[in-house]
């Protein structure tokens, strides 16, 4: 399953290296990516609130 | 207690005393029993219940969670820990129980901890921080336990970064709960002002301040880290300049420009400590190969610049997590070998100063499996013991399953773990892994990549692979197997020295009950009670008095039984021991009574049994209970109680692998065959059953399907039957005999009774009975066993009573109808006048009567007469 994440302002590359990252106008950033399952993209959303920044939407795609 | 405590994790996180704390958040806290305090990561969550706690009177217990918590045991160990400050009693009593943790189970466990927290009457602060940490749901049922039954002297706080799994609507509606989240912890722009006079050596223009205020939205990190980054700026519009066009993620971003400020040595340590949850300056100097004193000098630099530095106690530290997270991420981009070679010698450093936990963490995060395995290979048999195998397991799979493969104590430990959670199938796969490699590794040539580490488990695993093979035939009932089993197990635990002498032992005594060798089996568990194979645990040996009361009464010792009990019971109470067998205790009491024929004081024993099983609750208890109660309900004709008690305790069914006498499959045969009013219905309920036992009828019946074959003795139409059944009921009447099962002999005599013609060879059967019968007081298989007729109109009668006469206050009520006084009652059922007095009273309450000559005209009338 394909998910894109979308978190407000824009990230080193090195945070999630396992995404394509797109810098959009808005000043967010897109994660997009394959999850094996849940678990995965909970991980991932476990690892986004561990940074301390702000989520915006996760997008099945 | 045998879980070693990291005291680090146990002590408040000391916060740089000019921290700017709103005084809003103190006064919050302190309004409700409960607080919940989630915000993501950075907001001051720790720093505000730090601040409050320090001002504030009541003792408290900080307990920092992180991943490793995840273990019931290892979270009530520290929670233990953490009492015994507070109420050193009450955490003696949990140790106690946390050492019996493995005769207890979680859920009783929980239950019964729960209880102990209630008898602490010191008030105090709990605060868990970290909670977001803990996906354990058996952590989360013993919280939602202990808010369900909120202790009146606790304040609980939880810490956390999310809401936790709990339904907190209800208490926030009762205005027991405070939340405190992200509103209430993010600063004005008064206290971003006062926070940066505090934390810079000079003033910022309002301009200035609103921008950096709107631009962190008050998020204390944000601030943190901008004023850390400010240091040594000399255009502080400049700066603001940069930061406003960058749209990076402001950590990010603050994290780079202070990293660019600070020398390579301290940008060198920020990056590489960056690997340890907590760390101490020798620990720095001798993993990160610094200077002797070097580490130091770095610690005291980075805790006067407030860089996120946490002083933990005892000379041990930790960054804020999130400043950790980004620093470990920047870590990454340097080089492989640099990374695995600081993991290693983390690992290294720990597993010298014997905290394998840490070790195996390190050597893992350096991708050091091999030496991750060696270590999770020693912690098997320690944790095993612990009853903490899946925790171990959890620890293992984090190894590549290939290398698991290679190891075979890896591998029998990861089959006794499955075995443990009740997986039989799936855990045998492994023990074949395990015995294939054991083979194999005693031919050099085979030998290959195999790994073998402990090696004194590794010489033991023909005994431990037996050992399983014999738990699982005992908890499948599979005595034929299991003797055999035993017999190899006694030679090979003789060849190898094995120290749990004591646990063969008790499959011996399981094996001789499973055949109703009872003497046999209560002279092995006599042996294992009396520590004759080594010591044991406390608990261990008290559950020893219930087995063995079990067995007496089994054999129809009824008084040995008694005495046995009582003496545990007056134990308890006089030592101060955790009362978690009483409940069980009461019920064998109860039984005792019960088989005597007193009904009343067997319901009575029970209701203690159950008031000791609220709070504290053994195993299977709750099974026991409902089994026999519903048998005494079936002698009261209740059947709707029986039927009752039946559905409850198939719910709490319990894989034992001690035999029973008679379970809730039998009661529920009991009822069903007692309720068959249909001839043609009982006759096909009777071939149902003989049709179950009879695939297992090779030889003669096996002693743990015996109360079955009561039943079927005694309900069986005889015209059909009796030339089958009697054959039967005279070998397990022979057999009962041999054994000398006394009880079991009454019973039988009573049922083959009913397949015998002549008068002069039944009367003589009953005399015989009743004479073995005398001395211990057995009546109950006279009530039960003896001739059945068709429910009478007077049991029809009796059933519609609100509340039933029992089977002693009908004996009584035709005894007053046949005009007798109550003291020539007495002499004629061998009872104490009082007693009469006694049953008089119930039964008119139940009559609704005033006087005898009521009760007997109301009997009439009713149709109980």
């Amino acid at each position: 399953m394909k998910y894109e994440i979308v978190i407000k302002g824009y990230i080193k590359d090195h945070l999630f290296e396992e995404f394509e990252m797109t810098q959009q106008e808005d000043f967010t950033t897109k994660l997009s990516g394959e999850f094996v399952d849940q678990a995965e993209l909970y991980g991932v959303l476990r690892r986004i609130q561990d940074l301390g920044i702000e989520l915006i939407a996760v997008i099945p795609v | 207690m045998t879980l070693s405590i990291m005291p680090t994790k146990l002590q408040k996180p000391q916060f740089p005393p000019d921290m700017v704390v709103k005084p809003e958040t103190t006064r919050l806290l302190s309004t409700a029993k409960i607080n919940i305090v989630s915000a993501q990561a950075g907001s001051g969550k720790s720093t505000s219940v730090s601040h409050w706690l320090s001002n504030q009177g009541e003792p408290y217990i900080w307990y920092s969670l992180d991943e490793w918590d995840n273990d019931l045991a290892q979270f009530l160990t520290y929670l233990t820990e953490g009492i015994k400050t507070i109420a050193p009693e009450v955490s003696g009593q949990m140790d106690q129980l946390l050492s019996a943790r493995q005769t207890i189970g979680d859920e009783a466990l929980i239950k019964s901890f729960t209880t102990l927290v209630h008898n602490i009457r010191q008030s105090y602060i709990l605060v868990l921080d970290d909670y977001h940490v803990i996906n354990d749901e058996m952590i989360h049922q013993m919280m939602r336990a202990l808010i369900g039954h909120f202790p009146l002297s606790m304040h609980l706080c939880i810490i956390s970064r999310e809401d936790p799994p709990f339904s907190l609507a209800k208490l926030h509606s009762q205005r027991q709960l405070t939340a405190l989240r992200m509103s209430d912890l993010r600063f004005t722009l008064l206290e971003t002002e006062s926070f940066f006079s505090k934390n810079l050596n000079r003033s910022l223009t309002s301009n200035q301040l609103k921008y950096l205020f709107e631009r962190t939205e008050g998020w204390i990190a944000g601030l943190q880290l901008t004023a850390l980054s400010l240091q040594g700026v000399e255009d502080i519009d400049h700066f603001i300049a940069d930061f406003s066009e960058s749209h990076y993620y402001i950590i990010d971003y603050l994290l780079e420009e202070v990293l660019e400020r600070h020398t390579e040595t301290i940008r060198q340590f920020l990056l590489k400590s960056s690997i340890f949850e907590y760390f101490s300056p020798e620990l720095c100097d001798d993993v990160l190969e610094l200077q002797p004193g070097e580490g130091e000098k770095c610690i005291e630099f980075l805790l006067k610049t407030n860089s996120f530095l946490i002083t933990m106690g005892s000379g041990w530290f930790r960054y804020h997590h999130l400043f950790r997270e980004l620093l470990r991420k920047r870590l990454n981009l340097m080089e492989r070998d640099i990374i695995t070679t600081i993991y290693l010698r983390a690992g290294k450093w720990f597993e010298g100063k014997e905290r394998h936990q840490e070790a195996i963490e390190h050597y893992l995060n350096g991708g050091h499996n091999e030496l991750a395995a060696a270590l999770i290979e020693f912690k098997w048999a320690t944790m095993d013991l612990e009853l903490r195998s899946s925790s171990w397991l959890d620890m293992a799979n984090r190894l590549p399953e290939d290398l698991i493969k290679r190891s075979p104590v890896l591998s029998l430990g990861v089959g006794w773990a499955l075995l443990d959670r009740g997986e039989v199938e799936s855990c045998e796969a492994w023990f074949d892994i395990a015995k294939k490699l054991y083979d194999q590794w005693q031919d050099w040539a085979l030998r290959g990549d195999i790994l073998v580490n402990d090696l004194e488990e590794f010489k033991q695993m023909p005994v431990t692979l037996m050992n399983a093979k014999a738990y699982i035939a005992a908890v499948m009932g599979d005595y034929a197997l299991l003797l055999k089993i035993t017999k190899e197990l006694q030679i090979l635990a003789e060849q190898h020295y094995n120290k749990k002498q004591w646990v063969l032992e008790t499959f011996v005594a399981t094996v001789h009950w499973g055949r109703g060798e009872l003497d046999e089996a209560i002279y092995h568990m006599m042996r294992v009670k009396n520590e004759a194979l080594g010591p044991l645990n406390p608990l261990v040996q008290n559950s020893m008095v219930w087995v063995i009361a079990e067995l007496y009464i089994q054999k129809g010792q009824l008084t040995q039984a008694k005495i046995l009990l009582e003496k545990a019971i007056e134990e308890v109470k006089r030592e101060g021991i955790v009362p978690i067998l009483m409940a069980t205790y009461y019920l064998y009491l109860a039984m005792i009574a019960s088989f005597r024929g007193d009904t009343d004081q067997a319901f009575g024993l029970l209701e203690t049994s159950k008031s000791y099983g609220h709070q504290y609750e053994f195993m299977d208890w709750q099974y026991k209970y409902y089994t026999l109660k519903a048998r005494l309900h079936i002698q009261n004709g209740s059947w709707d109680l029986a039927r009752r008690c039946i559905i409850k305790g198939r719910n709490s069914d319990f894989k034992n692998p001690i035999p029973e006498s008679f379970t809730i499959e039998d009661m529920d045969l009991w009822l069903t065959l007692k309720t068959e009013e249909d001839e043609h219905a009982l006759k096909y309920r009777i071939d149902e059953a003989i049709n179950a036992l009879e695939p297992f009828l090779e030889d003669d019946p096996s002693y743990t399907t015996e109360m079955k074959w009561k039943l079927i003795f005694k309900f069986a139409p005889l015209n059909s039957y009796a030339a089958k059944l009697e054959p039967i009921c005279r070998i397990l009447l022979d057999r009962a005999k041999i054994q000398k099962r006394w009880l079991h002999v009454i019973e039988y005599s009573v049922l083959m009774m009913r397949f015998i013609k002549s008068e002069a060879v039944k009367q003589s059967l009953l005399s015989s009975a009743k004479q073995l019968a005398l001395d211990e007081g057995i009546e109950l298989p006279f009530v039960e066993f003896s001739e059945s007729l068709p429910i009478s109109d007077k049991v029809h009668a009796n059933l519609s009573l609100r509340e039933p006469l029992t089977t002693r206050e009908l004996e009584v009520l035709e005894l007053i109808e046949k005009g007798l006084s109550n003291q020539e009652i007495a002499n004629m059922l061998f009872i104490a006048l009082s007693t009469v007095k006694s049953y008089n009273n119930s039964l008119f309450g139940k009559l609704e009567v005033k006087r005898r000559t009521e009760a007997v005209a109301k009997a009439k009338t009713l149709g109980l007469l």
